[in-house]
């Protein structure tokens, strides 16, 4: 119900930005910010990556508030837009994979250990080892489980949604989830 | 009822119950199977830990700059937008690729013609031109990309 009125909210902003009210578009911007810059991080695994594609997403719903129509749910558009993007950027840098350092991402995730309870440095050794796994476990999904397993963990998109979003059925939504999950529980099984 | 593992058709109906995204009468269905067998007992199992695995995985905050990056991109599109509506009505479809060209052609010839010594900023000028135009050709190759994409009222396979 929540949800279902939190989406009613969302075509409401988007059909007021297509009637030339920008201060929508703001509310839309931090409504969904976040969630789509760290859907794209997830996806990519850089962070600058990310929010340049992040900054190409909001920029598409600006420009196509023309012809907005609230047919479908704000967020399956949203998404939609993100994971084309996302798996663009993947096709376009197989080979390359751009992922941060190790470095950048020891000091990222010390420096939140220490806003948390300053550990010691072999548990943030441990904590980062088992980070690397799980962003490893991750980025070794075929783009599409990746962005099904992304959507459904973290954005909580129904499996309509996500169908939508990849442009396949239910059932293959389904089924691409469960042998994602079914890979992640080998890789991950060893982390408790 | 029959084992969700055994039904591959039906195996994500245990993250489904794993997630408490059931029914009541679904739930407590599974729930009769699960405690009688093994291997989904194993899956859940395994399955929560991924979860569980996947709730530490917190990325950073965004930049702080994120929106106002966005909006001047925003005003430079839009600028490139204002180029695009001004050739479109007199522009026919298949001549739009070479307006740049053409375009580019004018500011050249124009720069030749009137360019004196005095005025050392008119190239610069028309350095400011052409950047537009091509902005001009990039807005006209996302909008058919938004077509495709269905975003727009009335075009087929909209989300
Ligand atoms: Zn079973």
């Amino acid at each position: 119900m929540a949800a279902a009125i939190a989406l009613e909210h969302d075509a409401e902003l988007m059909v007021r930005v297509r009637e030339g009210d920008t201060a929508s578009f703001t509310q839309l911007l931090e409504r969904h910010r976040t969630s789509v810059v760290h859907f794209l991080y997830r996806m990519v695994q850089n962070q600058a990556v990310a929010e340049e594609l992040a900054q190409e997403v909001f920029l598409r719903v600006y420009k196509s508030r023309a012809g907005y129509e609230p047919s479908a749910k704000f967020t399956t558009w949203l998404f939609r837009i993100a994971t084309h993007l996302a798996l663009n950027w993947i096709r376009d840098n197989k080979g390359s994979l751009q992922t941060q350092s190790l470095d950048e991402q020891i000091l990222e995730g010390a420096e939140r250990q220490v806003r948390d309870r300053a550990p010691s440095v072999e548990q943030k050794m441990v904590r980062e080892a088992r980070m690397e796994e799980i962003r490893k476990a991750i980025r070794l999904l075929p783009a599409k489980q990746r962005a099904a397993v992304l959507m459904h963990k973290y954005e909580e998109l129904e499996y309509s949604q996500i169908a939508k979003v990849l442009e396949c059925s239910e059932s293959a939504v389904k089924s691409l989830l469960f042998r994602a999950y079914e890979t992640l529980r080998a890789r991950l099984a060893h982390l408790r | 009822m029959i084992c969700p593992m055994q039904d591959r058709e039906n195996a994500a109906i245990l993250l489904d119950y794993c997630d408490r995204r059931l029914d009541t009468d679904l739930m407590r269905r599974i729930s009769s199977h699960v405690e009688v067998c093994v291997e989904c007992q194993n899956v859940l199992a395994a399955q929560r830990q991924v979860w569980s695995a996947l709730d530490a995985w917190e990325p950073a905050p965004v930049s702080t700059d994120f929106n106002r990056r966005l909006y001047a991109r925003i005003e430079r599109e839009e600028a490139a937008g204002f180029w695009k509506r001004l050739f479109a009505p007199v522009t026919p479809v298949l001549l739009r690729p070479a307006l740049p060209v053409a375009a580019a052609c004018l500011l050249v010839v124009g720069t030749l013609l009137f360019q004196t010594p005095q005025e050392p900023s008119l190239g610069k000028q028309a350095g400011a031109e052409l950047v537009d135009l091509d902005q001009v050709e990039k807005a006209l190759d996302d909008m058919e990309m938004l077509r495709q994409m269905g975003v727009f009222a009335g075009s087929e396979g909209g989300v």
